[in-house]
Parts: C-alpha cells; structure tokens; sequence
C-alpha cells in the first residue's frame, strides 16, 4: 500500500513481507523466540515481558488460496480459521516458537486444536477468556492467567518478574494512549487520514517489537498532525464486526465518496479502548483492564454491543456503519438481524455486507456499497429539503 | 404463513401420543424403542400442560442442569430436542428456515437456531416464562437461546461454563454459577428451593448416570443385543430427565430389556457384519437411516460420542452437597467433551471406538455446526490411524432431510461398507484373512 507518511511507510516496510517480514528476521537472528496468538483479549503484555514477540497471527492484504486449509477443515467453518491454517499448512508460520490462543469462539477453539495436533510448536497454550465480566470471573481468570504467566515463564527458563510486567504495562499502555490520540484525529469533519492508512498502522502493532512500534507511532502521529492533510469525502463510514486484515478492502471502499473514520473491530477500537491500571499488582491490572475495560463483544452473552456502536458512531459523527461479517462466524451471525434493528430503531443507517476472508474486494461488495452510498447521499438531501 | 398452519406445542404432543401408539403395533421393536417416543411424548406434554398446571416453563441449552428445574417444579425446554422432534413429526424445517431468512439471519448458521427462529416468528414456538443456557458447547446454542430471550423478552440467566473444568478454581466459579441460577430462577418463580428435594433429584440423576454406564457395557457386547430403535434412549433420559424418576424407571426397565435379550440370544442384527459409531451426532433428520443400517448392512450402531459418559462418571463425591455434585457432574457429561480441548475430544472417542469394537465411524456434518468440523480431521486421522477405522463424512442440514436425500446418502452408505469390509483392517479384526 502507498502512503505519504514516513512512519507509516516504515512500519510497512518492517513488516513485510507478511508474515515473516524483515522485522521478524531480524529478532530471529538475536535468538529471539516469537510467540503467536491470535486473539486479542488474550494479555500480549505477560508474553513481551518474557522477552518475546507476540505476533499476531491472520491473514493480510494478499487473497489466500484455500486448498490446503480446505482438505483439513470442512468449509463449513469460518474463512479466518481456515485462512490462517491455510498458511500454517504452507509453514509460513514456521518462524514461530509458541502459539497461545483463547477458545473464545468455535474456530480460536479449533485452531489450538488442529494446529496441536498437525503442526505442535515447542510452546503451545490456550487461555480461557471469561464470557461473563463479573468479580468472580475476575478472580477465576486471574487464575489462570497467572497459571500461564508460569507455565510461559517455564518455557523462557526465568519467571517473568513483576518488574518486568509492569514496563511491559507501560509500553503497551502508551501504545493505547497513541491509538487513542490517533482516533481523535479521525473525529475532525475532514480527517487526516484513511481507514486503509489506519489499518495498516493497527496490524503493525502485533508484528513488530513495542518498543520499535510506539516510536514509529508517535512520528506517525507527529507527521498526521503536521500535515495538514484534509480528506475530503461526502460520507463517514464506520466498519463493525469481523476483524478485517486486508486494507485492499476498505481502500476499494474508500475509493468511492466515503472515509472511513472508525470501527468496531478487535484489531481496531476494542485493541486500544482504555488502559490498565498502573496503581493495581500487575497481574490484576491486566486481568481487570481486559475483562471489564474492553468494549463487549458478540461472545460475551448479555451484551452491551449495540449500545457501543451507536455511541461511537454519534462520536465520529458517520453517516452509516457497515457491519460486516464473515460466513460461518456463529457469534456475529447470530447478532446480525439484531444489531440492524437496534440501528434502525435509533435512525442508523446500516449496510450489511458478507466478507469472505482469504478474498480480494470483489465488485458484488463495490456494488453495494455504492448503492449505500446513494442511499445516505438522498436521505441527506431529503433531511437538508 | 400464519401460525395456525404450523404444529404447536399441543399439536405435537397430540401427534406424538399417536405415533407412540402406531409404534405399540410394529412387531418386532425394542419395548424400550416404544418407551423411548412414550418419553419424548411425556417430556412435550408436560410443556403443553404448564400453563394451566401453573408451572413455569424455562427453555434452555445443552447440558444444563436439569435437576434444578426439576427440584423447583419447572418445566424444562430444552431448545434443540423441540426442534428435532418437530422434524421427527413431520414439521417441514424449510419453512421455518425461510421465515427465518427472511428476518436477517443468515442459512449458515445453525439449524437449529434457524428453526426456533422461525418458530418464534412463525408464532408458533411454544410459550416460555424464562431463558437458561451455558457457554457449553458451541457458539450458536447460547445465540440461540439468547435470540428467544431478546424476541420474547423474557428473563435469562447464562452460566459462564469454563474451558478446562478439572481445576479446583474453575469447578468453584461454576458451582457458584449453579448457586446463581438458583437465586435467578427464585427470584423469578416466587419459590425457595428445597434442598432436601435438590439432593434427592441429584440422587436419582446419579443413579441415571450409573445405569447408562450399564448399558453401556451391554451395547458393547459382540453382537450387540441393542437394536436402533433404542440406542438413543439413554442419551435423552440422562440428558432430559436427569434428576427425574422417569429417566431412572426407563433405564432400569432398558437395562432388563437388554439382560433378557442376552440370555435369549437376541441381537440387533444378524448377522453383524458391521459395528459403527457416531463421532458427533446421530440423524436427526433421517433417523430411519440407523435402520436401514441394519437392516441392509448388518450395521449396528454401538456409540455416539455425544452420549457418552466420559471415564467411570463418579461425579457425586459429598452426598451432603448437592450443587458441588452438579458442577462435578459437568467434568464427566455426556459429549462435553465437545466443549474441552480437543485431545480430550480425541482420545474419548479412541476409547468408544476401542470398547465398543467399532468397524467403522460416521459423521455426520451439520452444515450449520463447526465444533464438529472442525474436529473432523482429527478424528478421522485418529481413528484411522491408530485404530484402523475408516470414516464416512455425510454432509447434511441435520433438521432438514431435504439437503441430504436418503437416495444419496444409501448410496455413500453402500460405498462405504463395501470400503470397509474390504479393508485389510476390517479383515483382520473379524479374522477374515
């Protein structure tokens, strides 16, 4: 992807080529281990203060072929699971030492398994992700994220110490506070940057090194706020649901009159919403920032999802939210009549559109949302008359 | 279409009263065949009747602790049984999956959410005060039960089930979530729970595990005297019944139909020529495919993952603690496994298929169901493997016979059974080289 920002253009060249880019390369040759993980409630802080790279397993801007995955997982499990084994099964992930995941759906569920089974690395967790924000689930998933800070420390051969949890805390809350600053520069009527430019900016934290990514982040945000730069399209755009990878995507959606100035998104909003409390023992911190700061999602049951999204697109002040979800994902399946409805009854126009992961935009998605687009450009016009 | 076109709730427990009196007539069948379908009437009846017995219905998930609806005097529902048993009387699911479709959710998800959905839009699903579901064992179960709760915006209760239960810490969090239904199902039908009535149902449910256990060793028997009509007859007693004294008079009376069977030399086919298992579910949508396994084959089917106890099931250890026993219980219920790491999915069904001298295996991929497939590869790897047993994938909509036709599905059958009975594994394990 092409892009005037220096710093952005740096974090794309470090890491690329996906997924084992310069960067890991270069981490490697310091025999230095990489851990996977591929959800994101799942504390990458306990894994960067072993002095690893937690790197975010998915997929990226290129379509994925689907044989390989396609004659391990039957079809009828979601384009993410079997993109991302698709590539397993291709060892483009052989440059890593560990895979931790949280059986927080069917698919994360599965992954563990399969890739256990097939493909065991030297390190392998799976770390249960309460689906209730109560205290009890606190105390049951401070448990047991302490249990895996041991069994992670066994593996480097030192405990992970508290001192070292704590500046890990601190990297990765100043990265929050960055993504934090970064969305409110999207907020302004004309932003200064694109949802394709800010994807590629949110996938760079989970592939390279922290303390690299909040450099490259703060001159990032420097040279966005220096620019000057005001995109001028008709309509704000706001993306819910599925993680999106492929900025190929929102670009070919961006290529129309429409900016995308935020999300609701695992990979975006949800990464950075909040920060851990640095007065509170380390571990408790992590646990209560992840379980209670974190906007809900479809797989905590009884959830404030809908009530979220509205709020944040009156924040962002956008014409119309996207949700978008991928075949097969039975969490946001199940929420999809029920989040149109919900933005119905508050007069939120919704697009919903089906993404197939491992696939380039294709015209049936441009069709719609063009379509989408005229419609929010006549209710406009409508509304001003 | 308007509700009046759609069976009620009455209406099927009318249609099962008659269908459990055709099958007194058949010769040739199972007494326990009969009193399973008497069961399932009795089951949908006692849901018909609530309202004027004043009783409370709660419609709730898999592996829910039915003991403590039934100490409470209310009635479960469970969400999945309703549907399969629609389709059994001969309810068209496509109906309710167009209705459904109609109203945004889309064809990949579940069928058996898509059926409820269409009931409850339909107006004809059957009337619930309350809604109780757990994390166990799939994404779209809880979606399902959470998407009733929002339609009829009634009071739900979710018990967040952990992942790794054999842990002290996780085994307390879910006990104290048992203790939290509890509160929640008094709060709201105005009843305090009676413990002394709680230990006694927690009793007759663990008396219902042990005698499934029992049955288990006759249906491992080579041949075995179980035939079809009643292989699933201790999966719903345990699993509907648990805590009930239904579940306990059925099994015991199974469990005696099978000893006189033995002593009499009956067997479910003969010859056996084939002993299959299940390694997620059996047909819901074409249960006349077990018989013509049978029948056509000599095909017995000897176990389904999903209704096995896991190892010796001794889950009540303080006969004075009724709930910590019910959070026990989850450690060793029927099919959990499902819901735990996969190795532990994986080494459960090596040990049906080594027990119950399996030839062959058959899954069945609900199209709407990914814990299933996406375990397929392992189990079938496994199974081949380390045990040399083939399995056969049949793709279908498990509510719908109209996405897999029998025509077509006899027909990978008959492939099938030639394939194993022509394996050199088959051949060795039958002495037949």
């Amino acid at each position: 992807m092409n892009t005037s920002f220096e710093a952005l253009g740096e974090m794309i060249r470090l890491t690329s080529p996906f997924p084992e880019s310069v960067t890991v390369k270069a981490w490697k040759a310091g025999a230095r281990r990489v851990i996977g993980f591929a959800y994101l409630a799942l504390p990458e802080e306990i894994i960067h203060a072993a002095e690893m790279l937690p790197f975010r397993v998915s997929g990226d801007n290129e379509p994925l072929p689907m044989e390989l995955a396609d004659s391990q997982l039957l079809p009828n499990n979601c384009s993410v699971l079997r993109g991302v084994w698709q590539q397993v099964a291709e060892e483009k992930y052989g440059f890593l030492d560990g895979m931790v995941n949280s059986p927080v759906c069917d698919g994360m569920r599965r992954l563990h398994d399969n890739w256990l089974e097939f493909k065991k690395l030297p390190y392998m967790d799976i770390v249960y992700y309460p689906r209730k924000a109560s205290e009890d689930a606190l105390q049951m998933y401070l448990v047991d994220l302490e249990r895996w800070r041991e069994r992670l420390s066994e593996f480097r051969g030192q405990r992970i110490r508290d001192k070292e949890l704590i500046r890990s805390i601190a990297l990765y809350n100043r990265t929050r506070e960055l993504m934090q600053q970064f969305y409110e520069l999207r907020k302004r009527d004309r932003p200064p940057v694109t949802g394709a430019e800010t994807l590629e900016m949110l996938k760079a934290a989970g592939r390279m090194p922290r303390e690299q990514y909040n450099e490259l982040l703060e001159q990032l945000l420097d040279e966005v706020k220096r620019s000057g730069r005001e995109i001028k399209k008709g309509k704000r755009l706001m993306i819910a649901g599925n993680d999106i990878h492929n900025s190929n995507w929102i670009a070919a959606i961006e290529a129309m009159d429409a900016v995308v100035v935020t999300d609701e998104m695992n990979i975006g909003t949800r990464y950075f919403w909040g920060k851990v409390d640095a007065n509170l023992p380390p571990m408790e911190g992590i646990a209560r920032h992840y379980l209670f700061n974190r906007p809900q999602e479809a797989m905590i049951y009884q959830t404030n999802r809908f009530e979220h999204i509205f709020k944040m697109a009156k924040d962002y002040k956008v014409d119309g939210v996207i949700a978008e979800v991928i075949p097969y994902c039975a969490p946001l399946e199940n929420d999809k009549p029920w989040l149109k409805k919900e933005m119905d009854k508050r007069g939120m126009p919704v697009l919903e559109l089906e993404l197939e992961y491992s696939e380039r935009p294709g015209g049936q998605m441009k069709t719609r949302v063009e379509a989408f687009l005229e419609m929010l450009h006549n209710r406009a016009t409508a509304t001003a008359a | 279409m308007s509700a009046t076109q759609f069976m009620t709730v009455t209406d099927l427990a009318g249609r099962l009263h008659m269908a459990v009196e055709g099958l007194k007539k058949k010769p040739g069948l199972m007494k326990s065949g009969v009193g399973y379908l008497k069961l399932v009437e009795d089951y949908v009846q006692a849901v018909a009747d609530a309202p004027k017995n004043g009783k409370l219905v709660v419609l709730h998930g898999t592996q829910m602790p039915t003991e403590i609806f039934y100490a409470m005097d209310i009635v479960p529902l469970f969400n999945e049984l309703y549907s399969v048993v629609l389709t059994m009387m001969g309810a068209p699911p496509h109906v309710l999956y167009d209705l459904s479709a109609e109203n945004g959710l889309p064809a990949t998800i579940c069928a058996f959410n898509r059926s409820m959905d269409g009931l409850l839009l339909n107006g004809a699903a059957p009337e619930v005060d309350l809604c109780a579901w757990h994390g166990s064992s799939c994404d779209n179960t809880p979606a399902c039960l959470q998407n009733v709760a929002r339609t009829r915006n009634v009071p739900t209760f979710f018990m967040d089930r952990p992942y790794k239960i054999f842990h002290d810490h996780t085994v307390a969090y879910w006990k104290k979530q048992h203790e939290e239904l509890i509160e929640f199902l008094e709060i709201h039908s105005g009843k305090k729970m009676d413990y002394d009535r709680l230990k006694e149902a927690v009793d007759l449910s663990y008396r219902c595990t042990k005698l499934c256990l029992e049955i288990d060793r006759y249906v491992e028997m080579v041949p075995c005297p179980m035939s079809n009509e009643a292989a699933f007859g201790p999966f719903l007693a345990a699993r509907q019944f648990g805590g009930h004294i239904k579940a306990v008079e059925y099994l015991e009376g199974l469990r005696d139909e099978l000893k006189e069977r033995v002593a009499k030399g009956i067997v479910a086919a003969k010859p056996e020529r084939f002993r299959y298992i299940f390694d997620v579910s059996c047909p819901y949508y074409d249960m006349g495919l077990m018989e013509l396994a049978q029948r056509k084959y000599g095909a017995v089917v000897v176990g389904d993952h999903i209704a096995r106890w896991r190892g010796t099931a001794e889950w009540l250890t303080d006969p004075d603690d009724p709930i910590g026993n019910l959070a026990n219980k989850q450690q060793f219920n029927l099919g959990n496994e499902n819901y735990q790491p996969g190795v532990e999915w994986r080494d459960q069904v090596l040990e049906m298929a080594q027990k119950t001298r399996a030839d062959a295996a058959i899954f069945f991929n609900n199209m709407g169901c990914r814990t299933g497939s996406s375990m397929n590869r392992i189990l079938k790897d496994n199974l081949e493997k380390k045990l040399g047993i083939p399995s056969l994938v049949i793709d279908c909509d498990i509510l719908d016979p109209t996405y897999a036709p029998r025509a077509a599905t006899e027909e990978q059958m008959d492939r099938f059974f030639e394939m194993v009975e022509n394996s050199a594994a088959y051949k060795a394990r039958r002495n037949l080289q």
